[in-house]
């Protein structure tokens, strides 16, 4: 009785749960070589702008070596004209390095530092065409706290929660950035980290949050059996920069981040990002009005 | 205006066949076995050469000449009966037909299914008997209504895993499923494994494709009819079977004999009980708890009160119960989808020449996903619930017309998306999603005259309203979907309502007796469509109405047919062409995300587009004889164009097919063997690849190409099935054991296509693999079925 148990378990389990797979070549028709723009400009901080080319879905880098200029050209716009304008006064951003971004080249801005209010219009000339995008500065909402939370059946390890006031006004989008001490750099936390007040508006709000990985994530699959990934440890001091965005931006940040959270799945719709950048480039360029957080968990 | 007149012109031709010297001779056809109402059997008077076909509940209705007459009745897999009558006065004359056993169907003369498909004016329609579905493979040894239907041509499956069916380029949710009458919103069990119809419990199954009776409507694509057993009202009856996958029970007989019958039948799977025990031990018990069952219960009360009245009550119950436990993190949660149905018929003959069906109509069906985890918990549910009922009248005022007239009302509640959330920590309010209340209702009229031995026409209409009332909040958007003002409406308000016109045509002309040209043409509107968001059908697909938003889904559709019976009606064979223009077909828009729908109408997510389907379909069957079946060849074009979707150019639907074959073949050896076999093939369904990647944010993002622009590699399975009858021929207790082979030869049809990423950038290995997932291998089930 047992042994047929199990043979009827298997069958089941054999046919239902594990399935057969094999790889497969599937012919693409090639694909248009885009300009991506990926851009933002921060309250108090310079506008920079990412410029890089889309790549066919199965293009082969088992030679890639980005130490090979001609090889780095296929992958980045060296040779556009980026100039932002607030208004006021335009400048021409220049080419140059910061390692807490991917890619590390890219264009920089000068002068013209983000302010509340202001509205920022980017162009960009590059291989004959011209793209522009507009953002805005929005006034940032003030949090109230943050505190960090254990999980379940862990001591030191657990997510962090930020508490606010929701503003009785409604049309408000928000965008969380953390970070970690000893990164150096800002992130947007894993998962959703934009949200608009459709549902809160005027309410007293809190939700978790998780830390975000480092920015070498971007080249390489995270590491599923790092046991302390996503979580917030004791003793850590955790860094928020709570953002306003405006509703273009929002619109580009969530079909990306529901892009790159269906990307892979097999039954999903496929999303395409929507840019708020004009003139047939992808990406996107978003300005930031921030309020800053720090503590310590405990 | 040209309908008003040919109306009335046809009212003319009925009244003046009144003024005539003739009788009516009416009844019921039963099977005298069990007491099973007979509907579609033939009622021939030999020497006038007219005939009539009984109704959906086993009433016929012929009128004749005062004099003498023989008239046979004959209905498919049953011994003929003739009778001579002198006919002065109107007659009641019911008749039990007894089935011809299959032992000796090589020398009994069975009874000659006649030329109904040569004809009647019905094309595009075809009907199966759950006894000839019963003989065919089954996948995991369950008896499947929907997998058999996907067999005729014109008719295409989903696919494994999707129960859903897609008719000459429509939708699933453009297929009207009715079971006794009541609509049934999700017909799956197991994420589309099975259908919900226990095969136990059905009786037959009638598909329409095209050329939609005016009695049928609120869809656009087709009715799959589907009527229940009525209960043995001679003797008890107890039916089951042992499967792999689940087991069945089935008991009926008579509370009154001949007057009063019940069947109730029950099926259950028990992966769950059997993986209990290994969760158990697995992990330290660290999943005990998960587990999956579905189930579902169908009961039926049939009561006949008199030659004139008779009241049927029926019933389906069904579950399915996913959970998921996981000790470890403490998360735990559940999904589960059901369906309710119930309706109430008064059948009642006013006399010989009218007959009438009230129903009254309730179907329930609700989908809930809840998960918790510390202290927050999740509920998320949508479902739609009916209340309504029809009335229904077949008049036959003369033997050339047969009129069908009636209305329908349904009360709809929509359930889209409601998201609730608990949390110890926060008193943070979710607002409720909003409920959609709708009315329906519907007139229709219909006749089906025969004008001529070579003419015969079905002309029908049918009047259409539907209304959007309150409660409701309309949250007025602009264009980034964010809220600019919102619109209240009390209760009963009226929102928005549509009144359509729906004309029904088809006609036959009779070439000589063994051909006939049919030619249909109908309007049909659509107040109601399933959303997806998904490229599979899911339960977590929601239910809308048409709003003020979204406009009612619009079809028409053109048929011609060419019919040819030969070898005495052995084989029917037809060869139909079809065009199908569609508007207002819906879907989600791009980018659209379920975390949106809160405070927020999910209807201001959807766009609106266009389709246009055609095809031809042939088709050859052999329904008499030891060895049977048919065969089906299907070739078809389905396209979509939506202004907001695939930059406004027209994209194939994703089940746009070129050819599908299906050969579904059955041999009855003798008493003992009985061996079947399927195999089908189609075109694979269309696929949206991607064509680019890019960077942005750090995120490695995809870039679709055009809409449903790849195809998968064709599909093609063969399954075989094989029962032995294990009883003897004279004995009261049958037993039997069937094998049934899936996928005899292991054909990896594709599922899904998915990407691994391999290697990364910084070490310059970087590479995307496509995998090809398929579901599954060969299956092979041992079910052991039993009646006594």
């Amino acid at each position: 009785m047992k042994k047929l148990r199990i043979y009827i378990a298997c069958i089941l389990t054999g046919c239902i749960v594990v399935s057969c797979e094999k790889d497969i070549t599937v012919d693409l028709p090639e694909a248009e070589k885009k300009v991506v723009v990926d851009g933002a400009i921060f309250e108090g901080e310079k506008a920079y702008v990412a410029l890089t080319y889309s790549f066919p879905f199965f293009e082969d880098f088992s030679n890639l070596d980005f130490n090979d200029p001609a090889q780095l050209d296929k992958f980045l716009v060296l040779d556009a004209v980026v100039t932002l304008s607030d208004g006021l006064q335009t400048e021409t951003l220049n080419l140059g390095f910061d390692t807490t971004k991917f890619p590390p080249l890219l264009y920089l801005g000068n002068t013209i530092t983000g302010q509340v209010g202001r509205t920022y219009t980017l162009t960009v000339e590059a291989k004959g065409r011209t793209y522009t995008a507009q953002t805005s500065i929005r006034q940032p909402v003030a949090l109230d706290s943050l505190r960090w939370i254990p999980e379940l059946n862990k001591d030191s390890l657990g997510a962090c929660r930020l508490y606010f006031q929701e503003p009785a006004s409604p049309g408000n989008i928000y965008r969380l950035f953390a970070k970690r001490q000893g990164y150096s750099a800002y992130k947007a936390v894993p998962g959703n980290s934009v949200i608009d007040d459709q549902a809160y508006n005027g309410q007293y709000i809190q939700f978790p949050f998780s830390r975000p990985e480092p920015l070498s994530s971007a080249f390489q699959p995270g590491d599923f059996n790092d046991p302390e990934r996503f979580f917030w440890k004791k003793g850590d001091t955790i860094s928020v920069l709570f953002c306003s965005i405006d509703a273009e931006a929002y619109e580009y940040v969530r079909t990306l981040e529901l892009a790159a959270g269906t990307s892979g799945n097999p039954f999903s719709n496929p999303t395409t990002v929507k840019t708020n950048v004009q003139g047939g480039a992808l990406g996107g360029f978003v300005g930031y009005g921030k309020f800053f957080m720090q503590t310590v968990a405990q | 205006m040209k309908i008003r007149i040919l109306l009335l012109l046809l009212f003319c031709s009925a009244a003046a066949a009144f003024a005539q010297d003739r009788i009516t001779i009416s009844g019921y056809v039963k099977d005298a076995s069990n007491g099973e109402a007979l509907f579609g059997a033939n009622v021939v008077a030999r020497e006038s050469r007219t005939g009539v076909s009984t109704n959906n509940y086993g009433f016929y209705s012929l009128t004749l000449p005062k004099g003498s007459h023989t008239i046979s009745f004959m209905y498919l897999g049953y011994a003929s009966q003739e009778k001579t009558l002198n006919l002065q006065k109107d007659t009641i004359l019911q008749v039990d037909l007894v089935p011809s056993q299959r032992v000796m169907s090589t020398t009994e003369i069975i009874a000659d299914k006649g030329q109904d498909n040569l004809e009647s004016t019905r094309m595009s329609s075809v009907e199966l008997d759950i006894k000839d579905i019963k003989k065919l493979p089954a996948f995991g040894g369950e008896v499947d209504i929907l997998k058999v239907i996907t067999l005729l041509p014109g008719v295409k499956s989903g696919g494994e895993g999707n129960s859903g069916f897609y008719v000459r380029g429509g939708g699933p949710d453009q297929n009207l499923v009715l079971l006794d009458g009541a609509p049934v919103y999700n017909a799956s069990h197991l994420f589309g494994f099975f259908s919900v119809f226990n095969g136990d419990a059905i009786r037959s199954a009638e598909i329409i494709k095209g050329g939609m009776p005016a009695q049928y409507g609120g869809r656009l694509s087709s009715v799959l009819d589907i009527s229940m057993k009525e209960g043995n009202n001679k003797r008890f009856e107890v039916e089951g079977g042992l499967g792999l996958i689940a087991s069945r029970l089935t008991v009926q007989g008579p509370i009154v004999k001949n007057k009063l019958s019940f069947i109730v039948s029950g099926r259950r799977t028990y992966a769950d009980l059997i993986a209990r025990p290994f969760l158990k031990n697995q992990n330290g018990g660290a999943f005990a708890g998960s587990g999956y069952y579905f189930y579902d219960i169908n009961a039926k009360i049939n009561w006949v009160i008199s030659d004139k009245d008779r009241i049927y009550l029926s019933g389906y119950y069904g579950k399915d119960k996913f959970s998921f436990n996981n000790e470890e993190s403490g998360f735990k949660a559940g999904i589960n989808w059901g369906n309710a149905t119930a309706t109430l018929r008064w059948n009642h003959v006013y006399n010989s020449k009218l007959f009438s069906n009230l129903t009254l109509i309730f179907t329930d069906y609700n989908f809930g996903f809840d998960g918790e985890q510390a202290e927050f918990a999740f509920k998320l549910g949508s479902g739609v619930r009916d209340y309504g009922f029809r009335l229904d009248y077949n008049y036959y005022p003369a033997p050339k017309h047969s009129i069908r007239f009636g209305g329908e009302y349904t009360n709809h509640t929509y359930k889209p998306s409601n998201v609730t959330f608990e949390s110890t920590v926060t008193d943070l309010v979710l607002p409720q999603a909003l409920n959609y209340h709708t009315n329906e209702a519907a007139i229709y009229i219909s006749d089906d005259w025969e004008i001529s031995k070579r003419w015969r026409i079905n002309i029908g209409a049918r009047a259409s309203y539907f209304a959007f009332m309150g409660p409701f909040t309309r949250y007025v958007t602009d264009q980034q979907g964010q809220t600019i003002d919102t619109v209240t409406y009390k209760p009963w308000e009226k929102i928005k309502d549509y009144f359509r016109g729906e004309p029904r045509i088809s006609g036959r002309f009779l070439i000589n007796e063994r051909m006939s040209l049919k030619a249909s043409y109908s309007m049909n509107y659509q107040y109601t469509q399933l959303v997806s968001r998904a490229t599979v059908s899911l339960p977590l697909d929601v239910w809308l109405p048409a709003t003020e938003k979204i406009r009612p889904q619009f079809s028409q559709q053109i048929a011609l047919g060419y019919f040819l019976n030969f070898k005495q009606n052995m084989f029917e064979t037809s060869v139909e062409v079809y065009y199908k223009p569609m508007r207002n077909l819906v879907e989600f828009e791009d980018g659209s995300d379920p975390a949106q729908s809160i405070n927020d109408n999910i209807d201001n997510t959807l766009v609106q587009g266009n389709g246009e389907s055609y095809g031809a379909e042939f088709f050859i069957r052999k329904s008499k004889g030891k060895f049977n079946g048919w065969i089906g060849y299907t070739l078809a074009w389905t396209t979509r164009r939506f202004s907001m979707l695939n930059n406004g150019k027209p994209f194939p639907a994703r089940y746009d097919r070129r050819h599908d074959i299906s050969l579904v073949l059955n041999y009855d050896l003798n008493y003992r063997w009985q061996f079947s076999g399927v195999f089908v093939y189609s075109t694979g369904n269309t696929l949206t690849m991607p064509s680019a990647l890019y960077f942005s944010e750090g995120k490695l993002i995809t870039e679709f190409g055009d809409r449903n622009a790849y195809r998968f590699p064709a599909y093609h399975r063969l399954d075989l099935g094989i029962t032995y009858v294990t009883s003897k021929p004279d004995k009261k207790f049958k037993s039997s054991i069937s094998l049934s082979v899936y996928n005899t030869y292991s054909r990896m049809n594709p599922f899904f296509i998915y990407y691994t990423q391999e290697g990364s950038l910084s070490e310059g290995d970087f590479k995307l693999r496509a995998k090809q997932v398929s579901l599954f291998p060969i299956v092979p089930a041992l079910t052991w079925n039993f009646k006594y």
